[in-house]
């Protein structure tokens, strides 16, 4: 690129990075477009926090006893990249509590397909809502039951 | 950026020269061919670090080929009209041909496009799969601007100047994000605390984000019991962190604070890796190379300098001292 370009692109290039950013972030009722991204990282620390969490009832129709929550797995959290599973696990259970029958349909196939690798699996999406401060001291939270669902169909694609 | 014996007039031709203007400091008068040599050993280095990081995500090559269910994002659509198994191992040869052709010819425009575009390509791919995280934003910023880098040796001060200023450049859209983290955290912090009384200006902020951070992730972090026993040193240390992303947009025009700004942000990866989880492990390979390793640092550590540049409180701390006689004004 020319000196004389250049001059011009990389100021214009971040304007629109930073402008981008801010005009995405979620907070502001924005939707994240990859890659541009806000940067808002722990910008804010709140007193209640809410995790979800797929338990796992039934494989092969032998119910589990007790049944195994995902998130406490140890397996879980040792794969390739496990933030991606909880994340995936966050959508599903923001999708439920919203209603949102399309993003319900499309976050319960990635659940199935790329994180319950079994078959005839029955679990139910668990919210769990805490003040993490007296979690860790107590244990203390309140759970709900978003949904129970079986997998069926075997892993394949969407 | 303050220049080291340039002196600049400052004429404003379009709506970008008074940027340039404090940019171009060390582009001066000053002999270009040891930063020269050394920005372009940089980005060979960066791009043997993009290639490690591709090679580590081929060794999960089984992890990324069984993934069944995408919903692409766009620089990704592609991959809905072929078998899932193709499309990862398509994404993941990409990112480790495109990084290992840019490590061997990084003067190459067309090798360091199929760097960032073989970056852009996978790190979709990988978050096409519900769930967008941020841990490889900084790296796939770094590869588009090193596109902008210009062609050939630089084997006259012009094309020195000009490789410099498009490798400052990187560091300055580096700087950036970090700002943009921090203006953020301020605004934010702000208004919660305004609104609602909590937020990241309240005491028990940062003992909220350790103790949160091992229910979300389910691992406890290897430091979090010890910062929590200490969460009251959270406030202040969250101040801190907040000046040091605030203002390190200006660190890009302060050539004396880039080793010692790439050394503060690596160490607050570091502390967040051990206390909240979250190992963000390409932003050290991306400030180890810009800034740690700045070529527009000084030789040496001049801490008084160092401290009289420090954005808003420098010349709190240091007034400024009479200039020899004959010195250039700085920028």
């Amino acid at each position: 690129m020319s000196g004389g370009v250049y001059r011009i692109a990389l100021p214009l290039l971040l304007l629109f990075y930073a402008a981008g950013g801010f005009l995405t972030h979620t907070q502001f009722l924005g939707r994240e477009i990859f890659p541009l991204f806000s940067w808002s990282l722990y910008s804010g620390a709140p007193r209640v926090e809410s995790q979800y969490t797929a338990r796992l009832l039934e494989v092969d129709g032998r119910p589990l006893t007790p049944p195994v929550d995902l998130m406490a797995t140890p397996g879980f959290h040792r794969g390739p990249d496990y933030w991606l599973d909880a994340g995936v696990l966050d959508g599903f259970g923001a999708a439920l509590e919203a209603r949102d029958r399309e993003r319900v349909a499309a976050f319960r196939c990635l659940v199935e397909s790329n994180i319950l690798l079994g078959d005839g699996i029955r679990y139910e999406i668990v919210k769990r809502t805490y003040d993490p401060l007296a979690r860790r001291t107590t244990g203390a939270f309140e759970e709900s039951i978003l949904g129970t669902f079986v997998k069926e169909r075997p892993a394949g694609g969407c | 950026m303050a220049a080291d014996g340039a002196s600049h007039h400052l004429s404003i031709q379009h709506p970008f020269d008074l940027f340039w203007s404090l940019a171009d400091g060390p582009f001066g008068d000053r002999d270009l061919r040891r930063p020269h040599a050394q920005a372009r050993a940089l980005t060979r280095c960066f791009y043997v670090g993009l290639l490690s990081i591709a090679f580590r995500h081929l060794s999960l090559w089984d992890y990324y080929l069984g993934l069944r269910c995408i919903q692409p994002l766009w620089p990704v659509a592609w991959t809905a009209a072929v078998p899932p198994r193709m499309a990862a191992a398509a994404v993941l040869l990409l990112f480790v041909l495109g990084s290992l052709v840019a490590a061997c010819v990084p003067d190459r425009l067309l090798a360091r496009s199929l760097a960032f575009v073989g970056c852009l390509e996978f790190f979709a791919f990988l978050y096409s799969f519900g769930t967008i995280r941020h841990v490889h934003h900084l790296l796939l910023l770094a590869t588009l601007l090193l596109v902008l880098l210009p062609s050939g040796r630089g084997d006259d001060d012009a094309g020195k100047r000009a490789y410099l200023r498009a490798f400052w450049g990187v560091q300055c859209g580096v700087l950036l994000t970090y700002s943009m983290s921090g203006s953020l955290k301020l605004l934010s912090g702000l208004w919660h605390l305004a609104s609602r009384g909590e937020g990241v200006f309240t005491p028990s902020a940062f003992s909220l984000h350790v103790a949160s951070s091992g229910f979300r992730f389910g691992v406890e972090p290897l430091l979090g019991g010890m910062a929590l026993r200490w969460g009251a040193l959270g406030l202040p240390l969250y101040l801190g962190v907040i000046y040091v992303e605030l203002v390190s947009i200006a660190v890009a025009f302060r050539p004396s604070l880039h080793r010692a700004w790439g050394a503060v942000l690596i160490a607050l990866h570091i502390a967040i890796a051990l206390t909240l989880n979250l190992f963000f492990l390409p932003s050290i390979l991306v400030l180890g190379v810009f800034l740690l390793a700045s070529p527009f640092a000084p030789d040496r550590l001049d801490g008084r300098r160092a401290a009289r540049d420090l954005p808003l409180v420098g010349r709190l701390l240091i007034p400024d001292e009479r200039k020899p006689a004959g010195q250039a004004p700085t920028a």
